[in-house]
């Protein structure tokens, strides 16, 4: 189990060195120019810090809770079921919440360059004409969504995870 | 009705002794309070009865055998801090040692299962008096709830030995009191081996039928890697707290949580 851990947290400590936008171009060659790039660069960003952050929070339980699970006679599977990941559902909102704002700015890249449609593409092609009054607006709208968006990740953890706002 | 025996148990961390020479016969329905003074391994110990961490020499027995390698459910514990789990409440934390024993898949009960699995967890709940919380969430309780509803989740099992470490050290004088008079019903009615770590020389002598001391006898800086801490006092408190036979208490008159347990739905019932 901790050997597992190790090996798993080297790969993606590795993966999660890479660059993402350096990777942009090999990501058009395989999925062309469309939607499905700009996803997979978001994800393939995003996801190694997230998967980080999940393992460093598991790192970070307390070793009283795991030994108090196994006096209550649970196995290993049953502790990361009923304990791991339950107390990690409210962190994992966290980290996506952090981690929105790298998942705009690779959004907004993979538009820029190599794109038809998208805010990212529409303010890169006004800039081209110095439309200031035109790109401000985009810019706030990309700021209401982004901000709507981390309000609604909050909400949600504080509908679903009661007990995690008011802990000690 | 739990003995446990110590033989002449070892334990370094890398090279360094903490503990050495430490030997122990416990009768069974002791209740051991452990005293020392800090960093002198009175939780390690602990943790070494628990399974948690493994002696490096020597063995410990549990009614004549070895401790298996990890923590099992016949050894309950409350520690000082971090023994509840947050995201349950405080129902959701006594039912869930249920839940571990008869749904190995899920770690988790359905209907009928479930429900007569709340009922019992909510009699244990009630007997050390949080009945009325059953749907809060541990954040939401005081220390001493919060050490309650410990005791409470470790008590479903029916441990034959409870470990307790500094269990009591964060609560106020008042609190403290209620819960030491509800430890020893506790621990009459269940019969369980107790070993308490306290840095409360009166908890110990209160509540304990035996006090021992860990210390360093060689201390000075240049010994402390290779000398370790090893028991130096071992009282037996006077008057003693129940008739050796247990007797008295089998035949006395006062409500049994044992009783109203094993009265419980489901559970056969103990003639005595
Ligand atoms: N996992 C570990 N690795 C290395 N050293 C450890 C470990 N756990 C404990 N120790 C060392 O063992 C010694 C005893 O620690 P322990 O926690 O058992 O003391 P204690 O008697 O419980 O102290 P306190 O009264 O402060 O709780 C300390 O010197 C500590 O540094
Ligand atoms: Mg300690």
């Amino acid at each position: 189990m901790p050997y597992v851990r190790t090996t798993f947290n080297g790969f993606v400590a590795v993966i999660a060195m890479i660059p993402p936008l350096a990777i942009l171009p090999i990501l058009f060659i395989i999925f062309g120019l469309g939607e499905t790039s700009k996803v997979a660069l978001i994800v393939i960003g995003v996801a190694p810090v997230v998967m980080r952050d999940m393992i460093l929070r598991v790192d970070e339980m307390p070793r009283e809770l795991m030994v108090k699970a196994q006096t209550l006679g649970a196995s290993t599977w049953q502790i990361a079921l009923r304990v791991v990941v339950p107390q990690m559902m409210p962190r994992l909102i966290d980290s996506v919440r952090l981690s929105l704002c790298s998942a705009w700015l690779f959004l907004i890249a993979a538009e820029a360059i190599a794109s038809q449609s998208g805010l990212g593409y529409r303010i890169f092609l006004l800039r081209r004409y110095l439309a200031m009054d035109t790109i401000l607006p985009y810019v706030a709208w990309i700021t209401l969504l982004a901000f709507a968006l981390d309000f609604g990740l909050r909400r949600l953890q504080h509908k679903a995870f009661p007990w995690f706002a008011g802990r000690a | 009705m739990t003995a446990v025996s110590v033989k002449n148990v070892w334990k370094e961390y890398d090279g360094r002794v903490v503990l050495e020479q430490v030997s122990l016969e416990v009768e069974p329905h002791s209740f051991i309070a452990l005293v020392g003074p800090s960093g002198c391994g009175k939780s390690t110990f602990l943790r070494m009865l628990l399974s948690a961490e493994t002696p490096t020499k020597g063995d410990i027995l549990v009614e004549g055998e070895r401790l298996p390698g990890e923590p099992t459910a016949d050894r309950g514990v409350v520690f000082q801090r971090y023994s509840v789990f947050p995201h349950l409440t405080v129902l959701e934390n006594v039912v869930l040692g249920k839940e571990f024993a008869s749904s190995p898949l899920l770690g988790k009960l359905f209907g009928k299962a479930k429900k007569q699995a709340r009922e019992e967890a909510a009699e244990i709940l009630t007997a050390v008096g949080l009945g009325h919380s059953l749907d809060l969430y541990p954040s939401q309780l005081s220390g001493g709830m919060q050490q309650r509803l410990a005791i409470a989740q470790a008590l479903i099992k029916r441990p034959r030995i409870l470990l307790l470490d500094e269990p009591f050290g964060a609560l106020d004088p008042g609190i403290r009191a209620e819960i030491h008079v509800l430890m020893l019903k506790l621990w009459r009615e269940t019969k369980m081996t107790v070993f308490m770590v306290t840095h409360d020389l009166s908890e110990a002598f209160h509540l304990g039928t035996r006090v021992i001391a860990f210390d360093r006898p060689r201390n000075r800086p240049e010994e402390r890697e290779r000398y370790g801490a090893t028991i130096t006092h071992d009282l037996a408190v006077w008057p003693p707290k129940y008739p050796v036979s247990d007797t008295h208490f089998a035949s006395g008159g006062t409500t049994r949580l044992l009783d109203e347990l094993e009265a419980l739905p489901g559970r056969p019932g103990v003639g005595h």
